[in-house]
């Protein structure tokens, strides 16, 4: 089982990835179950899904128990760092990694500043994360996932592959 | 074939929709908000209505079964509340065909004003109802309901929690929509215009069929591996459940769909077969206290009495009961820092009325609402919140007793068709010389741009207004400051002089829902003196401070234009980049 929070502000795009990550890991015929928050925290306020990929009955992830955390901001990641296990892997959207050290491991990838820059549009910075997410995990077949992005426009397809590449180098 | 990653509110709209639901009505309200709108995506050839509030949606629903048809009624539970009187009476003629009410409770809370159980609402109006802990057993437990609802001839409850309304979860069957169910009236005074000793009848009835009701349904006892049990229903289950079988804890795990009416038969034998007995629910001991022995929960003061349920705190609450040592969870140990508040968008109309507002009565008396426009607390601007429609009512009576003060309430356009217009009829009624800001951005934007009835072209705001007997109704455009300035102070002056509300209707349509932005940005000039108003005071989100340069700084990307802060910076210090 592979399970984490997906965090950042209102706006920003997490409730999106959360169901790209979700929709993703079904296809790959996994169980996936996930909680969002609605309503007033997304006029910009701090937003975070849970989400438990392989198996559960519910999204919710104890204290120092997630596998990993994706986080649009630095200071969302601060705020549910406590949530990351030992040896946990943090996917930030920032190279801004003030403050940020510990037991884990941290890709820091400027996604939205490359989706921008190399793909020339920032709403691709989803896609980034999430290979690097993919890219992470031994237990999610990253041939098959893209075999199942393939309908997908081709530049989103590239900006997965980016996201992969840059998590193993990691 | 329906195969998704579904949210638990798509998936009771769906299950609906396959039980052969006819006609599906709703207002607006996190976390419900979904169900209606997943309904008319699954089912675009039946019928459903966004009321004008919760008591309309639960009659029409209710109208439409006991003629004979299936429907659908769903609200979140602060919208029960404004629903319990025909809940109550509903509950003892029963309908002749299926109705199913979904009343999405708020633990925590996140987006509601208190953290009731809507569980306790089922208990006390007796009517039977299903909790369930995630999307999946949601779909499920809705097909349920619409079973027991025409098999018993009763309204039934479902009652998810946000965590079950907003978890999203892999889904797939084959299973056909059932055709639209739909009957036709037939006439019976002795049930459906019941006079009290028919009424007396009908309770009887209805007690006797609940405990029938129970029996059948009555959870099931697992096979026995351990010597204390968790009985749980809801989402509290699923986390309980996780946390159980992750950590290997010595519990056997009892769900209950249905926590009432309970089975007496299935508390006695859990109290026999088990020594201890720990009660998980949410957020009132609703299971527990049919239990009197060996039983550990809410009541017992284990389980926290406020807040939601965590993965963490049924852990330890856990362990506590087994005696296993509970360990200090690693904190990182870094200083995490607050929470961002949530704010009014960039552009929103919403803001230059409340800086109006401040501006055209300083020592003023602001009762506020309920939708994105709580947010003008962030401009000091909303000085109480109590619940849909109570900004006008409050305004009256606050004035009552601060005679002295100039009173201006906030009211969206939506809240004020859902409880505002009784509230204002009643202060033309009794003289009280206030003025009410009517925030009409053309849409229910918080909940997610429900549509709203003055859009429809069949009535408009300043029509209701008249008809409720006021006399004085301006409409301006808020991102013009000075005008709205001088309309809320020649309002007050009305209302004083006239001893009679005032109505100013501030007309922007929301720029989240429209994706408005001007081409033009605003850019801070060079003679900025960083007196902090436009990004303290008015608070527009694409303003901040740039602290090496003792000076503000707009942010291009999230400036929509709306060139109000221009009008708000005593400095003329706010340009147009062109
Ligand atoms: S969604 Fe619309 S109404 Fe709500 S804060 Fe944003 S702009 Fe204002
Ligand atoms: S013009 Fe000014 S007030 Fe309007 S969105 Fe831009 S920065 Fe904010």
């Amino acid at each position: 089982m592979i399970k984490g929070v997906i965090c950042g502000k209102g706006g920003q795009g997490v409730i999106t990835l959360n169901a790209m990550i979700g929709t993703l890991a079904s296809g790959l015929g996994l169980s996936a179950i996930s909680a969002e928050t609605h309503g007033m925290a997304m006029r910009g306020g701090s937003v975070a899904t849970y989400i438990k990929i392989g198996e559960g009955q519910s999204a919710s992830v104890a204290l120092g128990d997630g596998d990993f955390i994706i986080s649009l901001t630095r200071d969302e990641a601060l705020r549910n760092l406590p949530y990351l296990r030992r040896g946990g892997v943090l996917i930030l959207d920032t190279e801004d990694k003030t403050a940020i050290e510990g037991d884990f491991r941290i890709i820091s990838l400027d996604a939205t500043g490359t989706a921008n820059e190399k793909f020339g549009n920032k709403i691709l910075a989803g896609q980034i994360l999430l290979g690097a997410f993919l890219g992470c995990f031994r237990g999610l077949d990253v041939d098959k996932a893209l075999e199942i992005l393939k309908n997908a426009p081709k530049i989103n397809i590239d900006a997965v592959k980016y996201g992969v590449e840059n998590a193993q180098t990691v | 074939m329906v195969k998704g990653f579904f949210l638990g509110n798509e998936l009771m709209a769906l299950a609906a929709y396959h039980a052969g639901v006819k006609s599906a009505y709703a207002y607006p309200g996190t976390p419900s908000s979904e169900i209606l709108s997943s309904f008319m995506h699954f089912a675009p050839e039946r019928y459903s209505q966004w009321s004008l509030n919760e008591k309309i949606a639960l009659e029409l629903a209710a109208g439409e079964a006991v003629s004979g048809s299936y429907t659908l009624c769903a609200m979140k539970m602060v919208g029960l509340n404004v629903a319990a009187d025909p809940l109550f009476s509903v509950a003892y003629t029963g309908v002749e065909g299926a109705m199913v009410l979904v009343s999405a409770d708020d633990p925590g809370p996140y987006s509601s004003q208190t953290e009731q159980d809507s569980r306790m609402y089922a208990v006390s109006a007796k009517m039977p109802v299903f909790d369930p802990c995630n999307p999946v057993d949601a779909y499920r437990l809705t097909l349920k309901a619409y079973e027991i609802s025409a098999r018993y001839q009763l309204p039934v409850m479902v009652r998810p929690v946000m965590r079950v309304c907003h978890s999203r979860q892999n889904f797939s069957t084959d299973t056909e929509p059932a055709p639209a169910i739909k009957g036709s009236f037939i006439k019976d005074t002795s049930r459906w215009a019941a006079t009290p000793k028919f009424r007396r009848m009908l309770h009887e009835k209805l007690n006797r069929t609940l405990e029938i009701l129970a029996a059948e349904n009555a959870p099931k006892m697992p096979e026995k591996k351990h010597d204390m049990a968790v009985i749980a229903s809801g989402y509290a289950y699923a986390m309980a459940h996780d946390v159980i079988e992750s950590l290997e804890l010595p519990f056997d795990i009892i769900k209950v769909d249905m926590p009432f009416p309970l089975d007496k038969q299935f508390v006695i034998e859990a109290e026999m077969v088990y020594d201890k007995i720990v009660v998980l629910e949410e957020t009132f001991p609703v299971i527990e206290r049919n239990f009197t022995i060996k039983t550990d929960g809410r009541l017992t003061g284990l389980i926290p009495s406020e807040g939601e349920l965590t993965a963490d705190i049924i852990e330890n609450c856990l362990k506590k009961t087994a005696g296993i040592p509970i360990d200090e969870k690693t904190d990182s140990g870094f200083g995490s820092p607050a929470p961002l508040k949530p704010r009014l968008c960039a552009g929103c109309g919403h803001r230059p009325a409340f800086y109006a507002m401040k501006l055209a009565a300083p020592d003023g008396i602001y009762p506020g609402d309920i939708g994105c426009y709580t947010l003008g607390i962030n401009l000091n601007a909303v000085d109480t919140c109590i619940c849909m429609g109570a900004s006008i009512t409050f305004a009256e009576s606050m004035k009552r007793s601060n005679p002295d003060k100039p009173v201006i309430c906030t009211i969206g356009d939506s809240t004020f068709f859902h409880t505002g217009v009784s509230g204002l009829t009643n202060a033309v009624l009794n003289k009280a010389p206030i003025v009410v800001a009517v925030l009409d951005n053309e849409t229910t934007a918080m909940t997610g741009f429900q549509p709203v009835p003055h859009m429809s072209g069949l009535i408009s705001i300043e029509e209701a207004c008249k008809g409720a007997g006021v006399k004085n109704i301006v409409t301006v455009d808020p991102y013009n400051l000075l005008k709205s300035v001088n309309a809320l102070r020649e309002a007050l002056e009305y209302a004083h002089e006239n001893n009679a509300p005032a109505v100013v209707i501030f007309r922007k349509e929301c720029v989240t829902k429209t994706r408005y932005k001007n081409k033009k940005t605003a850019v801070i000039l060079d003679n900025c003196i960083d007196c902090t108003i436009c990004y303290d005071w008015f608070e527009c989100p694409a303003i901040s401070r740039s602290r090496p340069k003792h000076m503000a700084e707009i942010d291009e990307s999230a400036c929509v234009g709306c060139m109000v802060c221009l009008q708000v910076c005593p400095n003329k210090a706010i340009g147009v980049r062109k």
